[in-house]
């Protein structure tokens, strides 16, 4: 009988103890959704709940999303679910004290989520670390110092981190803050088309970073000067931005993008560990992605007359 | 009863039927190497040992499982591990290496400081091989009981690498063979924190349900193919059931 009550009580209990309920934000867009997949592939003893925004949805929006569906901890894809959660941890209401998160597909997390005890992540910059080694990986030539230009008012810390991860590679990471004459648009771009022309005699540097940065790559500069300079200047440009190696955009030799299925699982690895084993977001804290796809510019890579491994290239995707 | 012209064509039809069973035998292979699948796929479909299988090789534990539930995958061959945790497959050979049939994994890190004194409290990079609710207690199990405190699990041995190099774990387990491809392609070198228990090198299974199929010519198998996976012989599975 004793045996009997005690099984009835972990039967009535169980469920709770063990299944939670778990909120995905994000946009209606292809690639969440395939990081939404991995998610409830991954996390299918829990309950996911798939709540989705639009530009113009509101924080009311989010907390009415939560209210309604009462998780214990939200997936928040986008720059803007993550401003919604840190808007709720800033106002520290006590109804939604125990509700934890965890990010990705947001810019600079790293960076966004250092003072956060609540949000967890997984950044969305492929690392230079990542991308640099990678490409090495498929030529025979060394690969010695990289032009890395970036804004210092937003990336100084990724900037310093992926030095270090890179001067361990004997690569130095030679980063150029392009807002040194100021931050507008046009002192921006002077500083760019200062850099790049230097770099051209090719002598200096193995290859140019191109950061994933709209600002950097604003429309003018982009059409005036790095295209221009990327399709003359006999350097091989990386990027983390699959459109850029394609045929049409003739513009990187090179790219190392995020695969969203390995993301999907990070993401749902970090949800697992704070709702199963009960370890504080806090100590999570961001991790760098790790999965990758790569793409290589055939065409491009024989017009700088770069020294392809065979072997290697085999295993990237080719553009012709 | 036939003549001779009716004959010749029923066992024309009938060696084109047996010719199509047998075609219709698949092998699949899960085995994370340095290798991609693709091209781990096309060297064994070109091994004159398989001409008659269907050979499929997946990049992922999670594919893996996909087609053993999905697709009539009649040989499996899968890490060691995969038998102690599922039951479809019955292990009929034995990889080996050299003659060898287990080999210890490398538990490296890139600072000394975490070192095999300090294991239980760092962060654990490793290949998902089991799945992924399985993975912790798979590296409990290969380091000698070991506690971990946490596991973070990558599908493909080219992940794994940069888990350590960026901060994301500060343990990694390799093969003495990956780490040596890994080692030539990275400029930082891995410190070796401590080897695991003695781990069976992969294993060729037959669905249970195929139990009986002759299955010997894995016992051909090409060793320039067998490479490919860090081994380069087969023989017979002693601890095959009887």
């Amino acid at each position: 009988m004793q045996g009997f009550i005690v099984t009835l009580i972990f039967l009535l209990l169980a469920p709770r103890v063990s299944a939670a309920t778990v909120m995905a934000v994000s946009f209606d867009a292809e690639e969440m959704r395939v990081v939404k997949e991995t998610l409830a592939k991954d996390l299918n003893k829990h309950r996911m709940v798939d709540v989705v925004i639009r530009k113009d949805s509101d924080y009311s929006e989010f907390v009415a999303a939560i209210r309604q569906n009462k998780p214990d901890f939200i997936a928040l894809l986008d720059n803007k679910a993550v401003n919604f959660m840190k808007k709720l941890e800033e106002l520290k209401e006590p109804e939604f004290a125990r509700i934890q998160a965890a990010a990705t597909m947001a810019l600079n997390l790293r960076q966004v989520l250092q003072s956060s005890k609540r949000i967890s992540g997984i950044a969305y910059e492929v690392p230079a670390f990542t991308t640099i080694t990678k490409f090495r990986s498929l030529i025979s030539r060394p690969i010695v110092r990289v032009l890395a230009p970036y804004r210092s008012s937003e990336f100084s810390s990724m900037m310093t981190e992926a030095r270090l991860q890179l001067q361990k590679e004997g690569i130095e990471l030679v980063g150029v803050d392009v807002e040194v004459e100021g931050r507008e648009v046009s002192a921006i771009n002077k500083v760019v088309e200062k850099m790049l022309t230097e770099a051209s005699d090719g002598k200096k540097f193995d290859a140019i970073l191109v950061p994933s940065d709209n600002i950097i790559l604003n429309k003018e500069a982009f059409r005036t000067i790095w295209l221009p300079k990327a399709r003359s200047v006999k350097l091989p440009f990386l990027c983390n931005i699959e459109k850029f190696v394609s045929k049409d955009f003739d513009f990187c030799t090179f790219a190392a993008y995020p695969d969203l299925v390995p993301l999907g699982h990070q993401l749902a690895e970090q949800i697992s560990e704070a709702l199963d084993n009960g370890t504080a977001v806090a100590d999570l804290g961001v991790d760098y992605l790790i999965g990758v796809q790569l793409s290589l510019n055939l065409q491009r890579a024989r017009t700088i007359e770069l020294p392809l491994k065979a072997t290697e290239v085999d295993s990237v995707k080719q553009v012709q | 009863m036939f003549d001779r012209r009716t004959a010749f064509l029923c066992l024309c039809i009938l060696m084109l039927g047996v010719q199509q069973l047998k075609a219709e035998e698949k092998l699949g292979i899960f085995y994370p190497s340095v290798k991609p699948s693709k091209e781990v796929q096309k060297t064994f479909a070109e091994d004159a040992a398989l001409k008659d299988i269907k050979v499929l090789a997946f990049a992922s534990f999670e594919d893996f499982q996909t087609a053993v539930t999905s697709e009539d995958i009649t040989y499996a061959l899968v890490p060691s591990a995969y038998f102690q945790y599922f039951s479809e497959f019955e292990a009929i050979y034995q990889l080996t290496q050299d003659g060898q049939a287990s080999f210890r994994n490398i538990v490296v890190s890139l600072d000394p400081s975490w070192n095999e004194e300090k294991f239980s409290q760092g962060i654990v990079g490793a290949i998902n091989t089991v799945g992924r609710d399985k993975t912790k207690t798979m590296v409990e199990e290969i380091c000698a009981g070991k506690k971990v405190k946490r596991v973070k699990q990558v599908s493909k041995i080219a992940d794994l690498y940069p888990l350590l190099a960026l901060g994301n774990a500060q343990y990694a387990i390799f093969s003495p063979h990956d780490l040596e491809l890994v080692k030539s392609e990275f400029a930082s070198k891995p410190i070796q924190a401590f080897r695991t228990s003695e781990v069976q090198l992969p294993l060729i299974g037959i669905r249970k349900t195929k139990k009986g199929h002759s299955a010997d010519f894995f016992l051909k198998l090409n060793p320039t193919t067998l490479r490919l996976l860090g081994v380069n012989g087969v023989k017979a599975n002693p601890n095959q059931e009887k």
